[in-house]
């Protein structure tokens, strides 16, 4: 459930594979007291109800989800490798792992016995046949781009050769599996913690073909629960898998319940229907301080993103104009409640490189913007760019996704601060989240269709590869706002801060790295290409009697944590 | 008759061709596709064409939509987008049984609450009684069904404040009556009673004070007969028949009656699949319930033909 | 050719309304006498029946109608000043358009000079408009400064509600503009001629009484009314009109007129075949006068009282349809204002702050009765069955 709604809430543009290297850093998180277990509810009480917000998963099908990090697929379902709650790789159904010298190929010595949850056998071919039929056009997956490492995947993936089992997935023996990458990745195994690679019983998806996720109850997967039934009215209900290899759980029933919106299940777990809900925004005032509240920032921004090649945002003066003139503080307050964090970064709290002591656009201080500045700026901007006056400034329009209510609020606040502050009107325009996404990757190199437009993001790992040189570097696809190719006076400065980007990327020494990332990340805030509004958070109210649950900053719970969720008395 | 119902059958086959060609042209000239939508936040340009390519939706609309005729005849409606790859017709056969108990219920609560206030109210015709619940039935009837279920469901929360656990969303088990099932169902039926119940209050009313001043009850007053027998024998038989025609046409409502009851109470209803398909892009699912609607709308208008020449022989005998 | 089939499409009018009402059956005030004889007799099947060249008998209605002829209307008038619900309705109804018209200027004049956050001071004029926020005062209760409170954006919600009235009223104008435009034109066409004009009309309206009106309406506003803000505002003259979130507002009215105007249509047809069989039309004919001249001086002057009977009927559900599209978030969007829109903004937090939803569903509720009792009255006093 979880990874549905928070998804939503985030909006993120969520990019597949661009880190060079995965850096692990313990990020904070909430969580439950881990209470003694002698207190342990009774068993029948053990039965965890998780509300699905939104209605019926998109597919239960590992290798077809969007939603694919986090459960249900991480309790039915087993990969090579799990990521913990901080993003650490270990092992799963893989005993141990090599990576050889050149780092293309990938040796996983699978744990012997291993079985899937109605006790026939898995072995390295059950492997090896899910990971290849995530590839297989016939599966038509949209996410099967995570396994986009592996060496022949455009090919497989085009149906251009039939499989890759033999070619760069070879099963060595039963319990070996060996991957060849089409180039050296560390983030690699990061990739294999989505769904798309989880090990999914041939005997089932023969049968019953695209209809096997009705049938799940009949041994889906080898995780620690099992599929007990599923029905798209009511939902999930899953219970623990007695051939799991691992520590079993002490729930002994998790009912994912299919729900309408994020309001309407609020109100049913007031009303006593879910154990675990998330908390509205207008809620939150009131629900800050009942029991069972949990709070977490989330590894994730929202910013608006300014075009270097329309008029007059080309203007450096312009750009921290329009930064400064907000109080990000009052229009996150206001609007989004006091969960949020405003901000001025781009690379967010809990990413390693996070740096405490950066300012906001031309030395300015903290989040409440610098409006005398501002203004000042912006009449100097645009009597650069030879406008006497904001109303003879050419119309600019600010898009942002319609469906996310808060984000369109946020919009309208912030096309108000411009308004009244600097005279500079926006035309706002709400369209659809994917119109946006579509867009925002045709305006690379382009002045248009988007001008100004607001979005969120992410992360994909821990690393702030994935928060700068995406963005901004030279030929990067989701460099949507023209940074350094543009006709602007800075573009000279704003290309040697790519050029030092890509140093960062491939430099060796961790210290001297973030360093590099942290110079660059201030010299682009100073810049503004984004305008950072916030960083999100998640928050949940969750039954008192629930232990062991967390709320991490990665956004899902991993599978070897469920292990110790139980009630209390 | 059977002349008339060949004569509505090629009416209905009319009628699902232009339906199919209304939805599938707007889905054709529309802004974005199923692909990317339920891509969202994963969306790949080139992954996107190949799945285009497979799906076949990079062929003219014209080839599109005979290739949906084709099946259509078969009647394969094809797969949904979300979920993925789930047959429409089990989304279908999920979603139209809540619905119709849905509607089903709360027609009966409709009538139940509608037609003996109608009456009491047409026998108490200008009296206190009559003003203060032809007032109350007169603002639920002006307010919408929306927002009227929004405040039920706040005020069950109100009320429930103690934790008795009263469910506020979903549907339970269709067409299983248990205690934990009767919970889920009662608020959204009786909602919908309350919604719709003063529409068949005034009607009743209206036609039992029309049929009250008729020559044929003052005749039979007239006759010394007991009031009651005056009243339910004679006037209110007579005052039921364009109640009956009004009762028909609700067969045809059973499907988009409930439209903001499902959506408010999260009833997985096929109110909601389609708002939710709507948004989505998910055109397969979309085709299938304007199917399911317009079938819906012409068999309960049939349906009502006939129960009109049932309940009043004159129009036969014409 | 039976009666049966009469009696099928007999219910179809009221089918039609209610689903563009959004709801089963309460919103529209009013049907109750649709149902009765006196307008079945338009229907698709009498439609394709007289194409067939079959005859049809006049209904009570009409033919009572045209005894009286020619001065019905004055003594329609008389019979509609001396009903009482429908004039203290008449009243409330002009009062709320005077105040979605003359409300915002004079607003703009009331209250004291506001110490804002971000302009210094400002007045009335600037902090009682519609769109400006005052972020420091959100999701306030009613106060001096703003009498019905504010929203989470801190805006007036009595501005906010007379722009969203206005907008609502507006819709609804739009919607009878392109109703009463189309459905008098076309079903005065299909009346005098009959032939392939008839019976396209009577497929169509089979159509769409088979389409449900609000789902057509959620189609075409889900799928067009994300780029219609991008579109609707680059048009010469009306474009800068649509800004400001207004713009989906043309695809919904173009929703809810699309479905509606067949019904317009084929009431209107009724008529005009009715009074294209009387005498002085004969005689015009005879005498070589033109169809237009004809259609234009003796028809559509006699449909006056069907015309204005049925879009009143309509008014009322188009503006709920309105609000049930902004509540689903397909209507008007921010910071654009509809009565829906503030309702649906409201109900995230009727728990914390319900005046947010109160006071727009309390003037939607009396604007509905309103319109609803005028359509009332109106058909009492055009219904010669209801004159003793």
């Amino acid at each position: 459930m979880g990874q549905v709604y928070k998804k939503k809430e985030l909006l993120s543009l969520a990019s597949i594979f661009c880190v060079l290297a995965i850096l692990l850093s313990a990020c904070g998180g909430a969580s439950t007291s881990n209470g003694k277990s002698s207190n342990l509810a009774p068993a029948s009480k053990q039965v965890l109800r998780e509300p699905m917000v939104g209605g019926d998963f998109d597919s239960l099908d590992p290798a077809l989800t969007a939603s694919g990090l986090g459960d249900p697929y991480n309790l039915i379902f087993t990969g090579l490798v799990q990521a913990d709650d901080h993003g650490i790789i270990h092992d799963q159904l893989a005993a141990s792992h090599q990576i050889s010298a050149d780092g293309l190929t990938y040796t996983f010595k699978l744990r012997p016995g291993l079985k899937f949850s109605d006790g026939s056998k898995l072995d390295a071919n059950d492997v090896a046949y899910s990971i290849n039929r995530t590839i297989d056009p016939v599966t038509k997956s949209q996410v099967s781009n995570y396994l986009s490492l592996i060496k022949d995947y455009d090919k497989a993936s085009a149906g251009k050769i039939p499989t890759l089992i033999g070619d760069s997935i070879i099963v060595k023996d039963p319990l070996t599996l060996e991957i060849v990458l089409s180039k050296p990745a560390a983030y690699f195994l990061q990739a294999l913690n989505y769904s798309t690679s989880f090990t999914v019983n041939k005997k089932l998806v023969t049968e019953y073909g695209a209809k096997w996720v009705d049938h799940m109850q009949e041994g889906a997967g080898a995780g620690p629960f099992k599929v007990k039934s599923y029905n798209h009215n009511t939902g999930l209900v899953l219970v623990p898998n007695p051939n799991y290899y691992d520590s079993k759980p002490k729930l002994q029933e998790i009912d994912e319940i299919i729900t309408g919106d994020r309001d309407s299940t609020f109100k049913s777990f007031k009303a006593g229907q879910f154990d675990v809900s998330p908390v509205p925004p207008a809620d939150d005032p009131a629900s800050e301080n009942l029991p069972g509240y949990l709070e977490s920032p989330a590894l994730a921004n929202r910013y608006m993103s300014l075009n270097y090649l329309v008029k007059p945002l080309d203007n450096i003066k312009v750009r921290q104009a329009l930064d400064l003139a907000l109080n990000k503080d009052l229009i996150a307050n206001s609007i989004i409640g006091k969960t949020v964090t405003p901000s001025n970064h781009l690379i967010p709290n809990g990413i390693p490189g996070y740096n405490p002591n950066l300012t906001g656009p031309d030395g300015v201080k903290g989040t409440t913007g610098d409006q005398a500045k501002a203004k000042q700026l912006f009449q100097e901007g645009i009597k650069e760019e030879g406008y006497s006056s904001a109303s003879q400034l050419p119309s600019i329009t600010l898009s942002f996704s319609q469906s996310y209510k808060a984000g369109a609020d946020t919009m309208a606040a912030v096309a108000n601060e411009w308004k009244q502050i600097l005279g500079f009107n926006v035309k706002l325009n709400g369209m659809q989240n994917t119109d946006l996404i579509t867009q925002e990757f045709n305006t690379t190199g382009k002045n248009g269709p988007l001008q100004i437009w607001y979005g969120g993001w992410s992360a994909d790992y821990l690393d702030p590869q994935d928060w700068t040189t995406l963005f901004f570097d030279k030929g990067a696809s989701h460099n949507g706002v023209n940074y350094g190719q543009n006709k602007s006076a800075a573009a000279a400065a704003q290309q040697a801060v790519q050029v030092e980007l890509e140093k960062a990327d491939t430099t060796q020494d961790q210290a001297a790295r973030l360093k590099l990332y942290q110079d660059a990340e201030q010299k682009l805030v100073n810049d503004v290409p984004f305008i950072t509004m916030y960083q999100s958070s998640f928050v949940e109210l969750i039954n008192p009697k629930l232990q062991g649950y967390k709320l991490s900053s990665t956004g899902s719970m991993a599978s070897s944590d469920w292990a110790n969720v139980y009630f209390a008395q | 008759m059977t002349r008339f119902l060949v004569k509505r059958l090629i009416g209905l086959f009319f009628i699902l061709l232009g339906v199919t060609f209304i939805t599938f042209i707007l889905g054709y000239f529309a802004p974005g596709d199923p692909i990317k939508e339920s891509m969202g936040d994963h969306f790949n340009p080139v992954l996107w064409q190949q799945l285009r390519h497979s799906y076949g939706f990079d062929l003219p609309w014209y080839q599109q939509y005979l290739a949906f005729l084709v099946r259509l005849s078969h009647f394969d409606l094809g797969t949904s987008f979300h979920p993925q790859q789930r047959a429409v017709w089990d989304i279908l056969k999920d979603g139209v049984p809540i619905s119709v108990e849905l509607s089903l219920w709360g027609t009966i609560v409709m009538l139940m609450m509608g037609i003996p206030l109608g009456i009491i109210t047409a026998l108490k015709a200008n009296t206190w009684i009559d003003t203060l619940s032809m007032g109350a039935s007169l603002i639920l009837y002006a307010l919408p069904s929306f927002i009227l279920a929004v405040f039920v469901q706040v005020l069950v929360l109100w009320i429930d404040k103690s934790g008795v656990g009263w469910p506020v969303s979903g549907w339970g088990t269709p067409w299983s009556y248990d205690w934990s099932n009767i919970q889920y169902k009662i608020v959204p039926i009786l909602t919908y009673g309350l919604a719709g119940y003063a529409y068949y209050a005034r009607l009743t009313r209206t036609t039992m004070l029309d049929v009250l001043r008729q020559d044929y009850v003052r005749t039979a007053r007239a006759k010394g007969l007991h009031e009651n027998i005056v009243i339910y024998r004679h006037a209110l038989r007579n005052a039921v028949i364009p109640l009956i025609t009004a009762i028909g046409l609700l067969l045809g409502l059973l499907v988009t009656g409930s439209f903001f009851i499902e959506n408010i109470f999260s009833i997985p209803g096929i109110a909601n699949i389609t708002v939710a398909a709507v948004s989505q892009r998910n055109y397969p699912v979309i085709q299938a319930t304007t199917i399911m609607v317009a079938i819906g709308v012409v068999v309960g208008n049939l349906f009502s033909d006939v129960l009109y020449g049932i309940v009043d022989p004159r129009i036969k005998s014409e | 050719m039976g009666k049966d089939e009469k009696e099928f499409t007999a219910t179809a009018p009221d089918t039609s309304i209610l689903e563009i009402g959004c709801a089963p059956a309460p919103e529209i005030l009013g049907l109750d006498t649709l149902d009765g004889p006196a307008l079945a007799e338009d229907t698709p099947a009498e439609i394709a029946a007289s194409h067939e060249g079959q005859g049809r008998s006049a209904s009570p209605l009409q033919q009572q109608s045209s005894k009286k002829h020619p001065s019905p209307f004055g003594a329609s008038m008389q019979q509609f000043r001396r009903d009482k619900r429908a004039m203290i309705s008449l009243s409330v109804l002009i009062f709320l358009i005077l105040l979605a018209l003359f409300g915002p200027p004079i607003y703009q004049h009331i209250g004291a000079v506001y110490p804002s956050d971000l302009q210094g001071n400002i007045g009335p004029a600037v902090y009682h408009t519609y769109d400006h926020q005052e972020l420091s005062k959100s999701s306030q209760g009613p106060s001096a400064q703003y009498p019905m409170g504010t929203d989470t954006l801190g805006e007036d919600m009595l501005a906010r509600l007379m722009q969203g009235l206005l907008i609502s009223l507006t819709v609804a104008f739009l919607v009878e503009v392109v109703d009463v435009g189309l459905g008098v034109t076309v079903g005065v066409l299909a009346g005098f001629y009959g032939g392939w004009i008839d019976t396209l009309l009577a497929r169509f309206t089979d159509l769409i009484f088979a389409f449900p009106g609000l789902l057509f309406a959620i189609l075409l506003s889900g799928i067009f009314g994300p780029t219609a803000n991008d579109y609707f505002t680059r048009l010469p003259l009306i474009g800068p009109f649509l800004g400001n979130g207004n713009a989906s507002l043309v695809i919904v009215s173009v929703a809810l007129a699309l479905v509606s105007w067949p019904m317009m249509a084929r009431f209107v047809r009724g008529q005009t075949l009715q009074i294209r069989q009387q005498q002085f039309i004969e005689a015009a004919r005879i005498s070589g006068t033109r169809d237009i001249y004809i259609m234009y001086k003796h028809i559509v002057p006699n449909l006056f009282n069907i015309v204005i009977v049925t879009s009143t009927m309509n008014i009322a559900g188009t503006i709920i349809g309105e609000a049930g599209l902004s509540l689903l978030g397909l209507g008007v969007v921010h910071p654009g204002s509809s009565l829906g829109l503030m309702i649906a903004d409201g109900m995230d937090n009727l728990d914390l702050h319900p005046w947010n939803t109160l006071f727009p569903t309390i003037i939607l509720t009396v604007i509905v009765l309103a319109i609803s009792f005028i359509g009332d009255g109106l058909r009492d006093a055009f219904d010669p069955r209801s004159r003793d």
